[in-house]
């Protein structure tokens, strides 16, 4: 009888372990950490498969004299066994084993920390500004003076340094092929040292609970061979094609100055617009902090160039015609929280707009972009 | 123990008279027994476990596939945070907190706590506290800032409403409970051992407990202290955590994790104590290394206090203090490997029988062994950073608490269960428990390794479908449903079992410590006569003498049998009366925190009844003068 159960949970114990395995790691998975783009992601997962092989051994060993052990001494008879009290020994070999093992993985791992968590130069390296705000990122490039949200471009092969902030609550900034995460802290600046080896789209999240929207603060990292980078930053400083006047798009357009402006950002192109966007998302907050149920405007993603997203709602929806339509009518069937309900006039009951107007925003935000497209070489999705 | 019949003092005028009935509820209400106050912990906190497995089973479903949108994030967020509060402070440390009660004195063979009507305080403080925790539920408000409670995220700036205060005053509150349990097993534990008992002749047990205390009494103040400047903060607008004022929310997470930490071997220790007593009596060997289990538990719940930070891999402390902490986490692993070592030496050439309780503790160092290991690549800090609020650190810690605690909890409810009812729990049920859940367990946990290393961050209600997340999500909610059957086979079991008891005698499976040499359930005043100890193990080697000389052989038949206490004198026994005093400070001390969110009436009364409580307490006699006495 007790063989037979022990048999029944043996048998049961693998067929678990065979269709848990069969689950298992999926590089190609967006987020997967097993495919390591960048240096300190390459260190991240070396150190971590390393750690592993280890405990795996390690597991072997005890899971394997756990099995040994309730198969051999089962009870046979009711003579007492002998009766051991410990052996020092013993005590002291599986006190050193440990120990040699956790210095064996303590050195590359702290080799590891100062290579990840050391800046490099600044002066060789790309600096950004990344802040968080409850549930988008604004990405800030202070030395090309461009700013833009939820996705962020970085030439390959170059050595960036992020500065890492938050407006409001906890955040926390992670693309896991390229580097692990650093949170964004108020009033405490973080910085985190990152490098893509290949050109590519990349997938990034928020990893700190912030809120009741923290599943949805996404954001797409384009990362670009250095000649098409650098196309990217003269891109983003080209105005947006024209448009005809009467069309649906120079509606739109009067429809965002008049009711969206205020909030978003669209014309950051412009010589000097960077300090003066910089200067408006403080302003935004501030004047939000002080009245959160009624102020008229709040911390927004910039939208220039927004034509050329790859995403709507911080890297929830791709950005096209119909989503974005459903975005503007009701944002919060696409994302909940957005504060972007709570601050606009036009979500008012008298300030409604109409569908067509809706449609007019629309087809605008989708124009904005610079009419040469070549400039802007994107992996769509 | 004599009564105190001095002069009669000064008494506060009693509204209802001092319960003296050995049944009914009125006793249960003001008793002062630690046995029956393990046992309405017991109770208790399984009814909070059924809760929190219920918020976890709701969690799973609305993770169980990609895009859902079974429950709302609002919801879903009420969800997680009382998941996390309710298994760590109304489960896993009150369910420990009942063996504690039950099973100190009995192991030390003494007749209570060495503060029986504390002991009745701390458990009312702890069940009033958990129903104002859980009163939030009932007014659409329940906490939504993670079992954590980050500030800015839990700061009445960006968290109005009142969730999270509820949270905070309910951790306040139940604070209270912890410490004052944990001064009173110290003070038990030193003061009450049966004569001959030095501390290295205490059961396994009774050390984790003691250690535990220790860490309760030091850890649970820190809690209280962060929760008051939290409770100031959102209810007077303090500054402390107010990020928007300039305060600082890594502060608050350096004193949670202060406390966090240690509470990580709170809500283990005694678990491995669990485990440390099942071990030995069903292979029916002693405890391999006695000495290094003890001192690796004391050292491990030192070390607990110089690795918080490994909280903190990613918040930015920089890398010499990412070292630090990542070499002192890593030190932990040695002590803990230490005690693997040792149960599992513990096994070897023994005479293993598998009953159900033998099962659950083999089960735990299997699925400790597990956490364990996940957690030294957890400390190894720059992977962390791809690790830190996923999935994968989900794995872990429900490895370690779930695998863990909840299995040695399990293992020690089949153990003991004879001991504490006087019949067994159905041992073929039992084994069906046990496979369904160990199948359930590692279905539902084991693929959150691998979908947290593919990139699932923690705490979010959904998740988008090209993620590669969906295969292992289906399979993790699957388990859960199986680990909430096994629940349910459990109770069935125990529904069962008293329906057609088997009934147990005093020592059913041939036990080694002191609770075994009396009878199931133990009388009121649990020992006739206080045992005097030589041994480690001392019912076994009383039972056994000839193993002292060394040899097994000869010596299978036990030499003595446990007292029979039919005809037992209680009156030269003499135990504190019941009081109802406990009982009333622990519901004021509720109503007062719950005025802080309400009114200051509420918190009047609350004080009102505090007082008058430990007015009366204090100058209540231990003992009524009994009819009879000299």
């Amino acid at each position: 009888m007790l063989s037979k159960r022990i048999k029944l949970i043996f048998n049961l114990s693998i067929v678990m372990v065979l269709s848990i395995l069969l689950m298992a790691c999926n590089p190609e998975g967006p987020q997967s950490t097993f495919d390591a783009q960048g240096p300190v992601s390459e260190i991240q997962k070396n150190l971590f498969l390393f750690t592993f092989w280890i405990a795996v051994i390690v597991f072997i060993v005890v899971e394997g004299a756990i099995l040994f052990v309730t198969f051999r001494y089962r009870r046979k008879n009711d003579e007492l066994p002998v009766q051991t009290h410990g052996n020092l020994k013993l005590e002291i070999t599986w006190t050193i084993i440990p120990a040699i093992i956790i210095v064996i993985i303590a050195i590359p791992t702290v080799i590891g920390i100062w290579q990840t968590q050391v800046m490099p130069d600044e002066e060789d390296s790309l600096v950004i500004n990344a802040v968080g705000h409850q549930w988008w990122f604004e990405f800030n490039y202070p030395s090309e003076e461009v700013v833009t949200a939820n996705e962020l471009h970085l030439p390959e092969d170059t050595n960036v340094i992020v500065n890492i902030e938050s407006q409001d609550v906890l955040h926390s900034f992670w693309i896991p092929k390229i580097a692990g995460k650093v949170d964004m802290v108020p009033n405490h600046e973080n910085q985190l040292w990152i490098k893509a080896d290949n050109p590519g789209l990349y997938y990034g999240q928020c990893a700190e609970f912030c809120g009741v929207a923290h599943a949805m603060m996404r954001f797409r990292v384009i990362v670009h061979t250095n000649e098409d980078y650098q196309n990217w930053l003269e891109y983003m400083r080209t105005p947006p094609q024209d448009l005809v006047s009467g069309s649906d798009e120079d509606e739109g357009r009067k429809l965002f100055v008049g009711n969206c402006s205020m909030c978003h950002t669209y014309d950051s192109y412009k010589k000097a617009a960077y300090h003066k966007e910089i200067n408006s998302q403080y302003n935004r907050w501030e004047e939000w902090k002080k009245d959160k149920e009624n102020s008229a405007i709040v911390s927004a993603p910039n939208l220039t160039h927004f034509g050329n997203r790859i995403t709507l709602g911080a890297g929830l929806k791709e950005n096209n015609y119909d989503n974005l339509v459903k975005w503007i009518e009701d944002p919060d069937t696409i994302k909940i929280g957005t504060r972007m309900k709570n601050h606009a006039a036009i979500y008012t009951t008298e300030n409604k707009l109409s569908d067509l107007e809706i449609q007019q925003i629309a087809k605008y935000l989708l124009s904005l972009k610079p009419s040469d497209d070549s400039m802007a070489t994107y992996i769509k999705e | 123990m004599s009564s105190i019949t001095g002069p009669k003092q000064f008494q506060i005028p009693r509204i209802f008279p001092r319960p003296m009935a050995h049944s009914g509820l009125w006793y249960w209400l003001a008793t002062v027994d630690h046995k029956k106050i393990g046992t309405m912990y017991g109770i208790v906190s399984f009814f909070w476990f059924i809760m929190g497995g219920i918020e976890a089973l709701l969690i799973r479903v609305q993770l169980s596939h990609a895009e859902a949108s079974i429950i709302s994030p609002e919801v879903y967020n009420q969800l997680f945070t009382m998941h996390g509060t309710t298994m760590v402070f109304l489960v896993v440390m009150p369910l420990s907190a009942a063996f504690f009660n039950w099973l100190v004195p009995l192991q030390i063979g003494a007749r209570d706590v060495a503060f029986p009507r504390l002991n009745a305080l701390s458990l009312w403080v702890f069940i009033f506290g958990s129903i104002l925790m859980n009163i939030s539920w009932f007014t659409g408000e329940a906490p939504n800032g993670g079992w954590f409670g980050y500030p800015p995220n839990s700061t009445v700036q960006f968290n109005p409403g009142n969730g999270m205060t509820y949270w905070v005053l309910g951790l306040n509150v139940l604070g209270v409970a912890s410490i004052a349990a944990g001064l009173n097993f110290i003070v038990t534990i030193i003061n009450m051992r049966a004569p001959g008992m030095s501390l290295m002749k205490m059961p396994v047990f009774t050390w984790m407990t003691f250690i535990t205390s220790i860490l309760i009494v030091l850890a649970l103040p820190v809690l209280g202290v962060a929760g008051i400047q939290m409770t100031a903060d959102r209810v007077y607008g303090t500054n402390f955590f107010n990020s928007e004022a300039g305060g600082d929310p890594i502060f608050w997470q350096h004193i949670f994790w202060l406390f966090g930490h240690p509470e990580v071997y709170i809500l283990i220790l005694p678990a491995m104590g669990i485990v440390s007593e099942v071990l030995p009596t069903f292979a029916r060997k002693p405890l391999f290394g006695y000495t290094f289990i003890v001192f690796s538990g004391a050292i491990i719940g030192f070390m607990g206090w110089f690795v918080w930070s490994h909280h903190m891999f990613t918040v930015g402390l920089g890398p010499a203090a990412n070292t630090a902490f990542t070499v002192s986490t890593m030190l932990i692993a040695i002590p803990t490997g230490v005690k693997i070592f040792n149960w599992i030496a513990t096994l070897w050439g023994g005479s293993i029988r598998f009953t159900t309780a033998m099962l659950f503790s083999i089960g735990f160092i299997a699925m400790f062994t597990i956490g364990g290991l996940s957690g030294v690549t957890h400390a190894v800090s720059p992977s962390d950073a791809q690790q830190q609020d996923t999935y994968y650190v989900v794995a872990h810690f429900h490895y370690v608490l779930f695998g863990g605690a909840i299995f040695a909890i399990f293992s020690g409810i089949y153990f003991w269960w004879p001991k504490f009812t006087g019949w067994f729990l159905n041992e073929r049920i039992g084994v069906v428990n046990f496979i369904l859940m160990i199948v359930g367990f590692n279905l539902q946990f084991a693929p959150m390794h691998w979908v947290g290393l593919d990139g699932m961050p923690r705490r979010i209600y959904t998740y988008a479908e090209n993620m590669g997340w969906e295969l292992s999500n289906a399979a993790a909610t699957a388990g859960g449903f199986l680990i909430a059957l096994s629940v349910l086979v459990f109770l069935a079991n125990v529904y069962l079992s008293s329906r057609k008891k088997v009934m147990a005698g005093g020592d059913p499976w041939d036990g080694r410590t002191l609770e075994w040499s009396i009878s199931s359930p133990p009388p009121h005043y649990n020992f006739v006569e206080i045992p005097e100890v030589e041994h480690i193990d001392h019912w076994w080697y009383k039972k056994y003498p000839g193993l002292l000389e060394g040899s097994p052989k000869n010596n299978s038949e036990p030499s003595v049998e446990v007292e029979d206490t039919t005809n037992v004198d209680e009156s030269k026994i003499h135990l504190p009366d019941l009081s109802y005093y406990p009982l009333f400070i622990g519901i004021g001390l509720s109503i007062a925190a719950l005025g802080v969110l309400y009114s200051y009436a509420l918190v009047t009364i609350g004080l009102i009844l505090v007082f008058w409580g430990s007015i009366g307490w204090s100058t209540e006699p231990v003992n009524e003068p009994h009819e009879g006495d000299h």
